[in-house]
């Protein structure tokens, strides 16, 4: 979902495996069986540009449940800090 | 003014750039008929906007308007729209499915008058014959029929492959143009897919890539890269956006066949050495699809195999009843050795996806260990 904070082709989002310090390799097949399910869910949207290559958008229902996921790490995150405090 | 264009509705690229022309030179469009096929245009300022041709697409409507789109023509389930310098246009996946679903309708169609035109022809010469007097001779009752059921075979021939050209031009796939070097004849290649994607692999080793397939060859060049990676997809309908999506990450589309059980379309790749092997579908994804293509081959060849079988069984029975054209035992020959065959292929088909499993499986178990 991060991936896509601007509209991308599929390309565009295998070459942002950067984004996690090489950490999560993710083959074509992958991406694509993620990026239907969220088109499914109504997450993403599909279009196409100039040259017909196709380009995925988030719609506003894929931005409010990245907004809450967001939410949800930042509190599991302040709840590693309190806990690296305590026992620190 | 008003203009005829018969087919636009199949060639959307070519229909959208007279479109384009036909503003820039000052004609706007009014209204589109679809009926009649034709296109009424009004005398206005010239402009440089473009044209899109959109099918059956309500949900993304809205977000085009806001993008730029205004709506030109509506007309049934298409929307002409227009826009100066675009960035963003719908997805071609209704157009897709459109195109797929026609082929599959004029296919029917085209069988099932086939089936008509034979009985009938069949009851025509029954009747001739039971009449006892010297009807119509020989050459009327056999090659009329004929060429009345090679017609229309060949319009579906022409128009499956118009069909399937233009569902590719949709999709901006490009097909290769490079002249093969060597020639492989391999008779029923589509039937075990397994075999021939292994046997793809050995020719790569070989040093040789699959460029065409045709019904009974495939065509091969010298290999472009280190490594030659083919994938074989195995899809229950037609999608414009998987099709896409392969191209996009670098994948050749080599063939596809859509019919109505199923679909399947070879891909392959060149790897240099060093690079990471990719991924068209997840390993899960690809268990169930390859059951589902063997069992679905199996029935068919099963299928085959037994109408031969009958064939042949009830030719032997007739040979002993009498004199007849040195044709028939020919043809009873070939049924049998078809029947049996179709067993052969079916034995291996099982052997090989036993093998493509437990192959796979490690792969899985690798892929765990990581």
């Amino acid at each position: 979902m991060f991936s896509l904070a601007e509209p991308r082709h599929g390309y565009g989002i295998k070459k942002l495996n950067s984004f996690t310090v090489g950490r999560i390799k993710l083959g074509s097949g992958t991406i694509y069986g993620t990026l239907s399910k969220m088109q499914v869910d109504g997450l993403i949207d599909v279009f196409s540009d100039e040259e017909r290559k196709t380009i995925y958008e988030r719609t506003s229902t894929g931005n409010k449940i990245l907004q809450r996921a967001m939410l949800r790490i930042e509190e599991l995150y302040a709840n590693i800090q309190r806990y690296k405090e305590g026992n620190g | 003014m008003k203009k005829t264009r018969l087919l636009w509705s199949y060639q959307i690229g070519e229909t959208e750039n007279w479109l384009n022309e036909q503003a820039r030179a000052g004609y706007q469009l009014e209204n589109v008929n679809r009926l009649t096929r034709t296109f009424t245009f009004k005398k206005g300022e010239p402009n440089e906007r473009r044209f899109h041709i959109d099918f059956n697409n309500p949900k993304q409507a809205k977000r085009l308007q806001e993008v730029g789109w205004h709506n030109v023509v509506e007309a049934g389930k298409w929307t002409f729209r227009q826009m100066e310098e675009p960035k963003l246009y719908p997805s071609r996946d209704e157009l897709f499915k459109r195109i797929q679903r026609h082929t599959l309708g004029f296919g029917l169609f085209v069988a099932v008058g086939f089936s008509f035109i034979s009985i009938f022809l069949t009851f025509l010469l029954l009747f001739d014959t039971f009449q006892g007097e010297p009807g119509l001779p020989f050459e009327v009752l056999v090659i009329i029929p004929i060429s009345i059921l090679l017609l229309p075979l060949l319009i579906m021939v022409y128009a499956l492959r118009y069909f399937k050209r233009e569902e590719l031009k949709l999709l901006n796939i490009e097909t290769i143009a490079e002249e093969a070097t060597i020639k492989k004849f391999r008779f029923g290649w589509d039937f075990d897919l397994i075999a021939t994607k292994r046997w793809l692999d050995k020719m790569a080793i070989e040093g040789y890539e699959a460029i065409k397939f045709t019904g009974f060859s495939v065509h091969f060049k010298e290999k472009s890269a280190d490594f030659i990676d083919y994938e074989i997809l195995y899809t229950k309908k037609a999608n414009a956006q998987l099709f896409q999506f392969n191209s996009d990450m670098g994948w050749q589309h080599l063939y596809s066949k859509n019919s109505v059980v199923f679909g399947m379309s070879i891909w392959s790749r060149a790897r240099q050495l060093g690079e990471v092997q990719d991924d068209l579908l997840p390993i899960a994804d690809r268990k169930g699809m390859l059951k589902f293509q063997t069992i679905v081959m199996s029935l068919l060849l099963i299928l085959i195999s037994a109408s031969n079988g009958f064939v042949f069984y009830t030719g032997i029975n007739l040979m002993s009843m009498g004199e007849m054209l040195f044709i028939f035992p020919i043809i009873w020959v070939l049924n049998g050795m078809i029947a049996v065959g179709g067993v052969l292929v079916i034995l291996n088909m099982w052997n090989n996806y036993r093998l493509e499993i437990s192959a796979l499986k490690r792969k899985q178990e690798e892929q765990a260990q990581i």
